[in-house]
C-alpha cells in the first residue's frame, strides 16, 4: 500500500485508485511581530547643582519622557558617570572643598534606550571647615555654610514589634547620629547619614517586643556643629495574641442597704469554665486567694449578704477560671453602703511587687490594645470590632514597681453608664501588665480608661481614650437600656392622649 | 458500444465480480467486452465506451468510464497564511491570535483524518531567535492558554465538526466531553504530525471545514528581542 502526496498550492484534490491510501497536504506560514522599543526618552533637564557642604553638592533635574516608560537616570560627574537612580536628586558626597565640579544627566528607558545628555552644570563645594565643639545652641560663622545650629521641624518615631522608623526633619540641611539602648546610655547601637538633608528617615531594627528603648538623635550641620535635636523614648509593639482566659462582662456591685447585688454576664461557652467572686475590703483582690470568696459557680449574678453591715466599701474581683488552674485577669467593682462614694482609701496588699522601683511614669504612647492579631496604639480614639475580645497591655517597666493596681474601665457604648472595669496583671513572660477585655457586642463609641493606683489608693495615672466599636458581630439593634430610658416619655404620650379623649368625650356629652 | 458510469447511479444489467484479493463493485453498459478468467482473478473488460472523463457540477462529480468510480476522491482546500494580531511589545508582553480555515472533502466511506506538524523547534522563529512551544500543563491540551510573566509560548488549537476527542472539552477540561468551546483547548505543535481532525464518514460533497487557532503570548516580565517570527506548517489530509 502506497500514499500518494500532492502538495498543490490550491484546490488540493486526488483521486487514488482502489486500495490506495491517499493524502494530501499543504503548507502555511503563521507569522508575529513583536515591536521593540527603539525609541528614546527625552533629555533631562539639569535643574540646579547646589553646594550643601564642603563635601557635598546637591543635584536635581527635571524628569525626561518616553513612549514606554523612563526607567531611570544616570548622573555624570566632570563626565564619569557617579550613579543611577530613578529620582529626580542626588547627593553628591565625598568631595574636596572649594572644587568645582560640572555635572550632566541622563535618562533611559526600559529597553536601555538612553537619551542624549543634558547640557552641564558647574559649581564649587564650600570651603573646608573646622568643627567647632558641640553645642546645642546657635552659632554663626563666617565661612561657607549655614550659621544656623540645626533644629528639629518634625520628627515621627513609628515603632514595630522589631524595629522603629524615623522620619524627621531639620530646618537645615544636616547629617545625623541616632542612638539607642535600653538605658539612656544608648549602650545598644548608632547609626549615621553621612548626606546633609533637611528631610531624613531610617530604620533601626534587631529590638526585643514590647521593649521601651531609649534614643538620642544628633544632627550635625555643614560646619561640623552636632546638636542633640531630640532625646526620648519608645515602645516596640507586642506580639502578644489573646490567650488568657476571658473576663466576665458588665461586673457591677450595687448597694441594697447593707447586701451587695452582684451581677455580670459570662462571656464564656466552656462548661468546665465557672466564676469566683473574692471580696476585700482592703482593695481589688489581685488573685483568686486575696480575699473572702463569695461566690463560685456558673451563675451570672449573686448578692452578697451583710456584707457592707461592718464595712464600707467592699471591693470585689469575679474570676474565670477553667478547673485546671488557669484564671482570668479579673473584673472588679466597688461598692459604698448607701449612695454616697466614701473617700476613705484603706491601705492595703499590694497587687503588683512591692518594691520600691524607679519613677516611670505610664504614658498613652506605652499602652497597647491588641485584637484579632491587630496591634493598635492606645492613641486618643480607637477603632475596635465589635464582638471581638481585646488585650489592653502596659510594659512592665512603663510603669514603677511600688505601684499598687493598674485598673482599666470601660464604657458600655449603649449605655455609657455602664462601666466594667479589670485588672491589669502580670502576664507570664514578666513583661507586661495585661487583661482580657470583652469586646462591646454593640456598635457604638465608649469611653476606655486606664488607671493607675499607688499605695495610697490614689490614682497617680489617669489615661482616657475613645473606643469606636464596629463591625463584627452584634446584638440586636434594640437595647433594653435604651429603650427604658425612653420608657417615661412614652408612657407621659400615652397617658396625654387618654386624658385629651376623656376630655373630648366629656365635651361633646356636656354639648348634647 | 458505449458505456457510462454515474457514480451515484447504479446502473443495471451488470455484474459483480470478485476475487480473493480484490472486488469489482460496479458493472459497466458498453457494447463491448467480456469476462475473462484465471485461477486468480476473474475480469470483464469493456470496449466501445463513449463520454469516459471527469465532470463536475454543484452537487456532484462524475466519473464516467468504467471504473471511474472505484477512486476516493479527497480534496483539502489550501490554508492561508496567518498574520497574528496585535503585534506584541517585546518588553511589554500581551497576546497575539490568528487563525486559518481548511476545508476536505472526501467520498471516502471511511472518512478522512487530519494532522498537523511543524518544521521546526521551536515551530516560531526568527534566525537564532525563537518562541517555545507551547506545553500543556498535562497529558491533555490546556483548556485555557496560560504564559506566566516571564515567559514566552506559541500555541495551537483546532475548532470544528471533526476535531479529535482530545481538543473538545467539558467546558472546563480537554480531552473529555463533547464541547468545541470556542478558542479552548491548546498544545504547543511538534515536528512529528499530530491528529487534530478525524471523520469516520464520506462527507463529499459539502466537505468538513476545519479552523486552527494561533496564539503566541509574551509575559510583561519577560525580554524577547522585537523581530518578525515566522512558523511553517504542515496539514497534512488523509483518506481513510
Amino acid at each position: 500500500m502506497t500514499i500518494q502526496k500532492i502538495f498543490v498550492a490550491v484546490g488540493i484534490y486526488a483521486f487514488a485508485a482502489p486500495g490506495l491510501l491517499l493524502a494530501v497536504g499543504d503548507d502555511f506560514t503563521i507569522s508575529t511581530i513583536i515591536n521593540g522599543d527603539i525609541v528614546a526618552p527625552t533629555t533631562p533637564t539639569l535643574l540646579t547643582a547646589v553646594p550643601i557642604a564642603s563635601t557635598q553638592i546637591d543635584v536635581t533635574w527635571l524628569a525626561a519622557t518616553d513612549d514606554i516608560a523612563v526607567a531611570g537616570y544616570r548622573l555624570f560627574r566632570d563626565n564619569v558617570q557617579i550613579a543611577t537612580t530613578t529620582l529626580l536628586s542626588y547627593s553628591d558626597t565625598g568631595l574636596t572643598a572649594s572644587t568645582t565640579y560640572l555635572y550632566t544627566v541622563d535618562a533611559f528607558d526600559t529597553a536601555f534606550n538612553f537619551s542624549s545628555t543634558s547640557l552641564p552644570t558647574s559649581t564649587t563645594t564650600l570651603q573646608a571647615v573646622v568643627p567647632p565643639t558641640p553645642t546645642s545652641t546657635p552659632t554663626s560663622s563666617s565661612g561657607g555654610g549655614t550659621r544656623i545650629a540645626p533644629q528639629l521641624v518634625t520628627l515621627t518615631v513609628t515603632p514595630d514589634e522589631r524595629s522603629a522608623l524615623f522620619v524627621w526633619e531639620t530646618n537645615v540641611p544636616t547629617q545625623y547620629v541616632l542612638v539607642w539602648g535600653r538605658t539612656t546610655a544608648y549602650e545598644l547601637g548608632s547609626v549615621s547619614g553621612a548626606v546633609y538633608k533637611q528631610n531624613q528617615r531610617t530604620m533601626i531594627d534587631t529590638l526585643e517586643p514590647r521593649t521601651i528603648y531609649y534614643y538620642e538623635l544628633r544632627a550635625i550641620n555643614v560646619r561640623g556643629q552636632v546638636t542633640v535635636v531630640s532625646a526620648d523614648r519608645f515602645t516596640t509593639k507586642s506580639t502578644l495574641s489573646i490567650d488568657a482566659l476571658p473576663n466576665v462582662q458588665g461586673f457591677t456591685a450595687q448597694a441594697d442597704i447593707s447586701d451587695v447585688v452582684l451581677s455580670w454576664k459570662n462571656t464564656f461557652s466552656n462548661p468546665d469554665y465557672y466564676v469566683r467572686v473574692v471580696r476585700s475590703h482592703l482593695f481589688y483582690p489581685g488573685t483568686i486567694q486575696s480575699g473572702a470568696v463569695v461566690y463560685e459557680g456558673r451563675g451570672q449574678s449573686f448578692i452578697d449578704k451583710d456584707a457592707l453591715a461592718i464595712r464600707s466599701p467592699q471591693y470585689y474581683t469575679i474570676f474565670v477560671l477553667d478547673g485546671t488552674g488557669a484564671v482570668s485577669g479579673g473584673s472588679v467593682a466597688k461598692v459604698f453602703r448607701g449612695a454616697v462614694d466614701s473617700p476613705d482609701t484603706p491601705a492595703g496588699t499590694s497587687t503588683l511587687p512591692a518594691d520600691m522601683g524607679d519613677d516611670s511614669i505610664l504614658r498613652a504612647a506605652d499602652i497597647t490594645i491588641v485584637q484579632n492579631g491587630r496591634t493598635y496604639q492606645f492613641d486618643g480614639r480607637l477603632t475596635l470590632v465589635t464582638g471581638e475580645s481585646f488585650l489592653i497591655s502596659v510594659p512592665y517597666g512603663a510603669v514603677a514597681r511600688n505601684l499598687k493596681s493598674i485598673i482599666v474601665s470601660v464604657q458600655n457604648p449603649s449605655n455609657q453608664r455602664e462601666v466594667s472595669a479589670y485588672l491589669l496583671k502580670l502576664n507570664q513572660a514578666g513583661d507586661a501588665y495585661t487583661a482580657n477585655i470583652p469586646g462591646a457586642r454593640v456598635v457604638g463609641t465608649a469611653g476606655i480608661m486606664v488607671e493607675v493606683f499607688d499605695y495610697e489608693q490614689a490614682t497617680i495615672r489617669r489615661i482616657g481614650a475613645t473606643l469606636t466599636f464596629e463591625g463584627g458581630a452584634m446584638d440586636a439593634p434594640f437595647f433594653p437600656d435604651r429603650a427604658f430610658q425612653f420608657l417615661p416619655y412614652v408612657l407621659v404620650g400615652v397617658l396625654g392622649s387618654i386624658i385629651w379623649f376623656l376630655l373630648l368625650g366629656r365635651r361633646r356629652r356636656d354639648r348634647d | 458500444m458505449t458505456a457510462l458510469v454515474v457514480s451515484i447511479v447504479n446502473l443495471g444489467q451488470a455484474q459483480m465480480m470478485s476475487s480473493t484479493n480484490y472486488k469489482v463493485q460496479s458493472d459497466s453498459i458498453n457494447t463491448g467486452g467480456t469476462l475473462s478468467t484465471s485461477s486468480n482473478y476473474r475480469l470483464e473488460d469493456t470496449a466501445g465506451e463513449v463520454a469516459s472523463g471527469n465532470s463536475t457540477s454543484t452537487n456532484y462529480n462524475v466519473r464516467a468510464g468504467y471504473q471511474q468510480m472505484q477512486e476516493v476522491y479527497l480534496s483539502l482546500t489550501a490554508a492561508a497564511d496567518v498574520v497574528m494580531a496585535p503585534n506584541l511589545g517585546g518588553l511589554t508582553g500581551g497576546t497575539a491570535t490568528g487563525s486559518t480555515a481548511f476545508l476536505v472533502t472526501t467520498d471516502s466511506p471511511a472518512g478522512y483524518a487530519v494532522t498537523i506538524q511543524a518544521t521546526g523547534s521551536p515551530a516560531m522563529r526568527s534566525g537564532s531567535n525563537s518562541i517555545a512551544n507551547y506545553v500543556p500543563a498535562g497529558g491533555v491540551p490546556d483548556f485555557v492558554f496560560t504564559t506566566g510573566a516571564t515567559n514566552s509560548h506559541f500555541a495551537y488549537s483546532p475548532e470544528g465538526i471533526d476535531i479529535t476527542s482530545r481538543f473538545r472539552d467539558n467546558s472546563s477540561v480537554c480531552g473529555v466531553g463533547s464541547s468545541d468551546t470556542s478558542e479552548r483547548c491548546f498544545d504547543g505543535l511538534s515536528t512529528s504530525p499530530v491528529e487534530i481532525v478525524r471523520r469516520g464518514s464520506g462527507n463529499h460533497p459539502a466537505g468538513s471545514t476545519t479552523t486552527v487557532l494561533f496564539r503566541v503570548g509574551i509575559g510583561n516580565s519577560t525580554s524577547v528581542p522585537a523581530l518578525v517570527y515566522t512558523a511553517t506548517t504542515t496539514i497534512t489530509a488523509l483518506s481513510l
